[in-house]
């Protein structure tokens, strides 16, 4: 399989604080990769570096063999990096149908031609297929704000395919979830996985990624500690060693 | 006859106005507190040109217009750097300064203001009262469309992913910066068509006409009738023009009034009147 995505020995620093301290991680076309680690590993600062929130100090990050480090998000949006966030961020007085549309009107939002035209029925169809697929059709004309979490979550998902991305990234996808949603957003992944994206997730607890995925690779402060099959992880000293204190690793 | 006339261009401009400032306020989210200066901007560079130049109010008008907006994209600069309260603060700011330097610069009459700015004319006939009314009403038709067509349009939903969530809004590829100073430009050339049609209407103008006092009754107008609305803003100016003139004996304490009002709408019904989620509406539209 090739390579889709390419992370090269970044480096991120916050003051004081090292976030990176030089991970380099590949993703391949098609792959579903676990990324996991205890909190404050850097498991979102590097999410935030692929998606050009923060620009790394040192190190390059490949999307296609296109280096991507240094475009703010909307140009790697428009590219084909999609990404929802740990802690939801709908556009919360928007309709759940207008938070898609934001995202389909991608290529209008570019140069000012198409800046002045409207949604079309054929934007209004994909909308409603995407809300489909997430099982939230029945929401559409609903105020964003008033959805419960795991609707939240899936409206994200929604907004990120409306990208048509070929890479999403999952920041904790699971949290705050009960354990019925969860099941949800797994079978939602497989979907996704199974059109052909490339998908990241971030997750701290093993136990949600097993039957997700292939391989996993874990960060702690910052450093790469371990990569391989979850249960080859799982089984890791230097895993355990990190997440130490918690019961239990998966 | 006149009177009312007078007070029906007043209506027509305080909409073009609240519809201007609800561009940037109310769709893409950009707090303003100094919108008169853009006003003030438009009325002084549409005498300024009409008076110096000796040209017509019908070349003062445009120019007006697009001096207004390229002004507006470099006062809108500083929205980039800082938001919320601090662009609140930033744009009281530039309210003083523009109207400092109407009233102490030379070039721009200084304290005496502009003078002698043309009533409109065609054809060399001038003007009446009624053709004015009539005018302003069809500008102020034509910005309520242009106000629709960015609401309902591509550029709309994106001002309004800005206002709602700037990372989110990024990374679904809203270029953030782009599109907070195109809500600058658009808001700030609807300013200058007022400010215009403002100057050549009471072919005077001063500093004193551009204060701060009028920045919060602007936005008074749009948080009353309902932010992020056409309507809305057509609701707020006309209450806000006519009340005055209603209760005479209130005119006096007019900004006190306005600023009760704000604050009691901030606090109670901060969908204004008929917003979009507000009860009125919701009743209308049989939601509720």
């Amino acid at each position: 399989m090739s390579t889709i995505l390419e992370v090269k020995n970044v480096k991120k620093r916050f003051g004081g604080i090292e976030a990176l301290k030089g991970v380099s991680i590949a993703l391949s076309k098609g792959e579903i990769l676990g990324l996991i680690g205890p909190n404050g590993a850097g498991k979102t600062t590097l999410f935030n570096c692929i998606a050009g929130v923060y620009h790394p100090d040192d190190g390059e990050i490949l999307f296609k063999n296109r280096r991507i480090d240094m475009l703010p998000p909307h140009r790697v949006a428009e590219l084909g990096i999609a990404r929802t966030f740990q802690i939801v961020r709908p556009f919360k007085t928007l309709s759940v149908i207008d938070n898609v549309l934001v995202a389909l009107g991608l290529k209008n939002y570019i140069g000012y031609k198409n800046l002045f035209k409207k949604p079309g029925a054929n934007d209004f169809k994909k909308a409603i297929e995407l809300l489909k697929a997430v099982g939230l059709e029945s929401k559409k004309d609903e105020v964003s704000e008033n959805l419960s979490l795991g609707e939240l979550r899936r409206l994200e998902v929604a907004r990120a395919l409306a990208l048509d991305p070929e890479i999403i990234l999952l920041d904790e996808p699971y949290a705050g979830l009960r354990r019925h949603e969860e099941g949800r957003i797994s079978d939602m992944i497989r979907e996704l996985h199974s059109r052909g994206l490339s998908i990241i997730i971030v997750e701290h607890r093993v136990r949600l990624l097993m039957e997700l995925v292939e391989r996993v690779v874990v960060l702690d402060m910052g450093e790469l500690i371990a990569e391989g099959s979850p249960d080859e992880v799982r089984n890791n000293p230097r895993v355990i060693k990190a997440y130490l204190g918690e019961e239990e690793v998966a | 006859m006149n009177y009312y006339l007078t007070i029906l261009i007043y209506i027509g401009i305080n909409s073009i106005l609240a519809l201007s400032l609800n561009i940037i306020v109310g769709y893409a989210g950009q707090i303003s507190l100094g919108h008169a200066a853009f006003y003030g901007i438009g009325a002084y560079s549409s005498a300024l040109i009409a008076t110096k130049l000796g040209v017509s109010f019908w070349v003062a008008l445009p120019s007006a217009i697009v001096i207004t907006a390229i002004v507006g994209a470099i006062l809108g600069l500083p929205s980039l750097r800082v938001s919320e309260d601090f662009l609140a603060i930033t744009t009281i700011g530039i309210n003083f300064v523009v109207q400092a330097v109407f009233k102490y610069v030379k070039f721009f009459g200084g304290a005496l203001g502009v003078s002698g700015i043309p009533f409109p004319s065609l054809g060399g006939h001038r003007f009446s009262l009624a053709a004015f009314a009539v005018m302003t009403a069809i500008f102020t038709v034509i910005s309520a469309l242009v106000a629709h067509l960015i609401n309902t349009s591509w550029i709309g939903l994106g001002l309004k992913a800005v206002r709602e969530d700037e990372l989110a809004a990024s990374s679904s590829g809203v270029n953030v910066y782009k599109f907070k100073v195109l809500a600058f430009v658009l808001g700030s050339a609807l300013a200058g068509l007022a400010g215009s049609l403002y100057a050549h209407f009471m072919m005077f103008i001063t500093a004193d006409d551009f204060g701060f006092p009028l920045s919060i009754a602007i936005l008074s107008m749009i948080v009353i009738g309902g932010i992020g609305t056409v309507r809305g803003a057509f609701l707020g100016a006309l209450l806000l023009t006519i009340m005055p003139e209603v209760f005479r004996p209130l005119s006096d304490y007019r900004m006190l009034v306005y600023a009760i009002l704000l604050i009691l709408f901030m606090r109670f019904l901060p969908e204004g009147l008929i917003g979009d989620e507000s009860i009125v509406w919701k009743k209308i539209r049989g939601k509720a």
